[in-house]
């Protein structure tokens, strides 16, 4: 089905084909760029920034200096063979990764139009259709590009594609009603209870978050809501956190599933890829012991659990 | 939308999946563990034959020559003299009996060992050279002089050592293992004994010498000029090459050995027994009518009876002669119950379910022991022993458990039985044990139902239990249990990467489009890696090859052909020099003609060698166990059987040759950036010196599978093409020329030894496998399965997609591996034929660390992060390595 220009361009970082973590059956994934958080944990920083960047990888780079030529910056040099990005004056401009074959050097974020975006996803239609998927729109923080989203959406909505929306709550309120229209499931993340530590691990407090949560759930129930918890150590995983997370969620009525992502150290090298070198947590893996002391705790306030990761 | 349960999905059918056969025993319990003792042996089976040591046995080769000798000059037909001699080898080999066998028999004197057919000689000049250190020493100068002298003449001895110098450099696996004979070898080795040793080298072989079946056929093939003079010419010169499974015919075609891959009619053995068979040969024999050929042949079946007969009656000798001498009571009654067995079978009809699987493992063996390592695989053994678990399960005469254990046994036994003594000089590209004598499981029956029961998930079970590499096979159709592919889902998620699944639509179509009758089309099974026949009634099928980059190579060189050892003129036909052509067309219009002279030749080639058999080495032991022989009285390699085929594999690779079209589409006909020279002359180079190329190439967007449809209509337009020509042919038993696209590890030999393609593929680097793509953009696995059901599947009787999935990205619960099956059936529906998950484990991760640039396709996924392996950091892959080994 073809979709007139509707002005409306989005900026991408990713698109995921097989995913099946990210609601019912297979979906394609697609990564708007852009989060207002920053979230000491996590995993897609190349997410959190609005506008399209370049990321280096070294492993991958054969050192053959076309993009040396190329950056008019000259944020890039090669020294014995090795190559070594200043991204401090890296202005992102992506040539470099024009020019790279070995795609050492990449953009990340594309701008796309709707129209564009569809091409890409639909192609998997078949497989959405055979397993009951579709798409799923996270980041990211997605509801930072709100034009381009509700376009997205009502376009996959057009053709008959289920919706999901991957969001951290984090939005303002006049949103929920066009979202309400388009978005068939919420995968709401709910990540700490109490405003003060939540402003201090992602930069925003929760209570506008709390606020879309519960305005949500009374307005679809929880048939149409998913609520995810990534467990954090030392953030939000000991038992009162939780007790007070599994407060919240039965004090708004919510009866689902609620999805678990215990925590894995795999993000490091996507920083570096960055140049961010210092921003990486390295932070140990969620145990599995208080992963399973987790789930009972939700078990025991009759809420059943399910594992990502 | 009401949250996922597990119930509430229904499959891609529609129809919330039921179970054939309700009982307990077909539901998803976790895996069947069969006695403490059992698992224990049979966990110690798989160790000795991992851990052990295979030896030559010379005592087939001895016994055989001895009775050829004999009967030479006796004025016996072919046929007689190969019933005669195998009797001869029947009647006198030594039989092992193992403390660990519940299922006895073994093809050599030993437990794991290896036979020899000197007749055929696929491996004799293997064994001429490289049991003895000086042998190889004589025989390695010899090669290197001649080589030196070819490559002095072609092209400089110096660029050509200085480039496999920077292949080496660049990982290129060494071309041979040094000097190291069979038995010295790391890789894939083999015992002898010097007093076998010697009679080998200094009677046996000398007597086959320029007699076996590949002598012959080398100077059939040289004299009909099936061979090119650039092909005989670099063969003289490169005499290094012993190995004898494949001879090439031309760069880009070449000639499979061996008579041919084939199942045997084990469901009528089964029900009559040897006896039962004899009595049909009798019965033939009393028509007044039959030709004096058809009552040679008849006698000889009837004489290969007797002597597989003969071979289990010594082998149940053998084991009474150890039952006697047996203090332990336990062992003892162990021996008396295989003593039991193997006085009733294959002699007479089987009663039990042991019965039935003792039977059919003594006629494989007896038959293997004919033609070793043609492949005799067993087919359908789901449908073929369930009569017999069935009535014993109802009699109580035995349990799931026991069967499973029998089962996996035979699985391991299967695997010791495909072993070769490859050559040294491909030693790097082989392994040991190859798991290419597949059991077919479900799919259809003959009337159309789901032929899906208990047997089918028990040896699902016990192929992920016992672990060997016998492929499983398994026909998956709309009405294929959703439990069942679950099962398979949490096997593979568990580690097991044995099995392959296969289109039940687009197999039966395309065995429907070569000839079959639609209930023989129904009742396919696979032999070999992937290819589809119908058991018991299909005489044996050699696949040939088609080497699609070559060919490319070749047409862009206008008939001449490059070798990293220079420059063969006239390898091909002329097909016109590209850069005159005006448009892309006119080049994949020449590149179709001169694929259908490469078709032409592999044709030629292969009915000279089915003719050779058929003159030469009839294979009696084989028509006496396939449905028509008896009826025609003629033998199977003289087209006795129902069904005949030939085959020719399309392969390395779709995959490059696609992409180097597309590229060239783009760059030189439509963008007119470079000339098809420009794209030569860099390719000679390997791309040294042409980066700006080569950066173009790189760049070209949209290659074969990602699903993008340009890329695809070229893939398609190949093969159509290519197959298309196939259905033109008969072979020389008067069946099908088929098509196939299965590589086996020959991407990586070939690779090794070719240049540099136009799609960016460097010299002497493997080629991509069968059906995989070689540029995976973004796409994923959903691009990946989109190009690849894109092919003509309904024209191809075999091909293999191998996918590489973490364990994680198969599901690590039931909700997720539906997604997976419900990817695998959309895909089917899409048209796709074939997919055989190899699930990475920790080792295939070491290894993506130590060469990603053939890993770039691994995904590891979890959670809400999901990358290439190969662009992660070291660290996080080793901690990725060290979850992935405790099944994360």
């Amino acid at each position: 089905m073809a979709h007139e220009a509707t002005g409306s361009v989005g900026v991408i970082f990713d698109i995921q084909r097989y995913c099946v973590y990210d609601g019912p059956g297979i979906r394609t994934g697609v990564f708007l760029k852009g989060c207002p958080m920053r979230c000491f944990w996590c995993h897609n920083p190349e997410s959190q920034q609005c506008r399209p960047q370049v990321r280096f990888l070294a492993t991958r780079c054969d050192g053959c200096g076309a993009c040396v030529e190329r950056c008019d910056v000259g944020a890039i040099r090669l020294r014995k063979g090795k190559l070594l990005w200043d991204f401090e004056h890296c202005n992102d401009c992506g040539e470099c990764a024009d020019v790279c074959t070995e795609n050492a050097f990449a953009r990340i974020g594309e701008e796309l139009s709707v129209a564009q975006t569809m091409e890409r996803v639909m192609a998997d239609r078949d497989f959405f259709a055979g397993s009951h998927g579709g798409v799923t729109v996270s980041g990211g923080e997605p509801t930072m590009q709100p034009e381009f989203l509700l376009h997205l959406l009502r376009a996959l909505r057009q053709d008959g594609i289920h919706t999901a929306l991957d969001t951290c709550g984090h939005f303002p309120g006049r949103l929920l009603p066009q979202l309400l229209e388009t978005v068939d499931l919420f995968l709401f993340d709910i990540k700490h209870a109490d405003d003060q530590e939540h402003q201090r691990a992602t930069g925003f407090g929760n209570r506008r978050i709390l606020e879309n949560f519960r305005d949500l759930l009374a307005k679809v129930g929880s048939a149409r809501v998913t609520v995810r918890v990534p467990l954090v150590p030392g953030f939000n995983t000991e038992p009162g956190d939780i007790e007070a997370v599994i407060e919240v969620l039965t004090s708004a009525g919510y009866e689902g599933e609620v999805h678990l992502m215990p925590y894995h150290g795999w993000a490091k090298s996507k920083y570096e890829s960055l140049g961010r070198f210092g921003d990486y947590r390295d932070l140990s893996d969620t145990p599995p012991a208080d992963t399973d002391r987790v789930i009972a705790q939700f078990a025991a306030h009759g809420l059943e659990t399910r594992l990502y990761g | 939308m009401v949250p996922e349960t597990a119930d509430a999905i229904p499959d891609a059918a529609g129809v919330l999946s039921g179970v054939v056969g309700s009982d307990a025993n077909t539901t998803r319990e976790s895996a069947c563990m069969p006695a403490p003792t059992d698992a224990e042996r049979i966990d110690r089976l798989r160790d000795r034959y991992q851990s052990g040591r295979a030896t030559l046995s010379v005592q087939r080769a001895r016994l055989y020559t001895e009775s050829w000798r004999k009967t030479e000059g006796e004025g016996l037909s072919a046929t007689m003299r190969v019933a005669t001699a195998m009797h001869h080898v029947y009647a006198h080999m030594d039989h092992c009996v193992d403390p660990d066998d519940r299922i006895a028999g073994h093809w050599t004197e030993g437990f794991f060992g290896m036979p020899i057919d000197i007749e055929r000689g696929v491996f004799n000049s293997v064994l001429r050279t490289e049991l003895r250190t000086r042998d190889m020493v004589a025989a390695r100068t010899k090669a290197l002089m001649s080589a030196g002298r070819y490559l002095a003449r072609k092209r400089g001895l110096k660029s050509f050592v200085s480039e496999q110098r920077q292949a080496r450099a660049a990982g290129a696996a060494p071309l041979d293992m040094g000097l190291k004979t069979l038995a010295a070898r790391r890789i894939n080795p083999f015992d002898i004994s010097g007093h076998d040793r010697r009679e080998l080298l200094t009677e046996l072989l000398p007597y086959w010498d320029s007699r076996s079946l590949v002598d012959r056929l080398q100077v059939e093939l040289e004299r009909a000029g099936i061979v090119t003079q650039g092909t005989l010419d670099f063969a003289m010169a490169v005499s290094g090459n012993t190995s004898r499974q494949v001879l090439m015919l031309s760069t880009a075609s070449t000639l499979s050995t061996i008579q041919g891959h084939v199942i045997l009619d084990y469901a009528t053995v089964l029900r009559l027994g040897l006896v039962g068979l004899r009595e049909q040969v009798r019965q033939r024999l009393a028509d007044p009518g039959l030709s004096a050929e058809q009552r040679d042949t008849l006698q000889a079946l009837d004489l290969s009876l007797d002597g597989v007969g003969l071979f289990s009656q010594r082998l149940a000798g053998r084991i009474r002669e150890q039952a006697g001498a047996e203090p332990d009571a336990a062992r003892r009654l162990v021996l008396d119950g295989m003593l039991d067995n193997c006085l009733h079978v294959p002699l007479h009809p089987a009663r039990t379910f042991a019965q039935a699987v003792q039977s059919i493992w003594i006629v494989k063996t007896a038959v293997e022991l004919a033609h070793p390592v043609n492949l005799h695989c067993f087919g359908r053994l789901d449908q073929d022993l369930y009569p017999y678990y069935k009535s014993d399960l109802d009699a109580g005469r035995i349990d799931p458990v026991a069967a499973q254990a029998l089962i996996e046994e035979l699985l391991l036994k299967i695997m010791s039985q495909n072993i070769r003594p490859e050559s040294n000089l491909l030693g790097n590209f082989y392994h040991r044990f190859f798991g290419s004598s597949p059991v077919t499981l479900a799919g259809l029956r003959r009337d159309g139902s789901d032929a899906t029961n208990e047997l089918t998930y028990l040896f699902v079970r016990a192929a992920h239990r016992c672990r060997a590499v016998t492929n499983i096979a398994v026909r998956v159709n709309e009405k294929t249990p959703e439990d069942l592919l679950l099962l398979i889902a949490e096997c593979m998620h568990d580690g097991t990467s044995s099995f392959s699944l296969f289109n039940d639509d687009t197999h039966v179509e395309a065995m429907r489009r070569r000839g079959f009758a639609e209930e023989d089309a129904r009742d396919y099974a696979i032999m070999g890696c992937v290819e589809a026949t119908c058991p018991g009634k299909t005489g044996s099928m050699s696949a040939n090859a088609l080497l699609l980059s070559r060919l490319l190579d070749i047409t862009l060189r206008n008939g001449d052909a490059r070798m990293p050892m220079g420059l063969m003129a006239g390898e091909g036909m002329a097909t016109g020099d590209p850069d005159r052509f005006e448009t892309f067309d006119q080049l994949l219009e020449a590149y179709l003609r001169q694929g259908r002279a490469a078709i032409e030749r592999i044709v030629n080639g292969s009915n000279t060698r089915d003719r050779l058999y058929a003159r030469m080495l009839p294979a009696p032991l084989i028509s006496a166990f396939m449905d028509g022989c008896i009826e025609n009285g003629i033998d199977v390699t003289g087209g006795g059987a129902r069904y005949d085929l030939a085959g020719i594999s399309f392969v390395n690779s779709i995959a490059n040759t696609t992409d180097a079209l597309f590229v060239i589409k783009k760059l030189v006909y439509e963008r007119r950036r470079f000339t098809v020279s420009q794209v030569l002359a860099a390719i000679d180079d390997n791309y040294v010196g042409h980066e700006e190329l080569y950066r173009a190439i790189k760049r070209v967007k949209g290659k074969w599978g990602n699903g993008c449809a340009e890329s695809d209509d070229i893939a398609k337009r190949i093969m159509d093409g290519l197959v298309g020509e196939t259905y033109r042919y008969r072979n020389a038993k008067d069946g099908p020329v088929v098509a196939y696209a299965i590589s086996m590890t020959t991407h990586t030999i070939d690779g090794r030894l070719s240049i540099a393609s136009a799609d960016g593929r460097k010299a002497a680097t493997p080629f991509a496998a069968s059906c995989n793509p070689y540029n995976v953009e973004e796409s994923g696995v959903t691009g990946v399965l989109r190009s690849v059901a894109s092919l003509p599947h309904r024209d191809i009787m075999g091909c293999a997609v191998n996918i590489r999935l973490h364990p994680s990205a198969i599901g690590h619960h039931d909700l997720a591996r539906r997604k997976w099956v419900a990817l695998l059936r959309t895909y089917f529906n899409l048209g796709g034929g074939q997919m055989q998950p190899t699930v990475v484990d920790a080792q295939t991760l070491l290894a993506a660390q130590q060469t990603p640039e053939l890993y770039k396709d691994l995904i590891v996924k979890v959670g809400g992060y999901s990358t290439y392996f190969v662009d992660l950091g070291r660290e996080i892959q080793d901690e990725i390595i060290a979850r992935t080994e405790h099944g994360a």
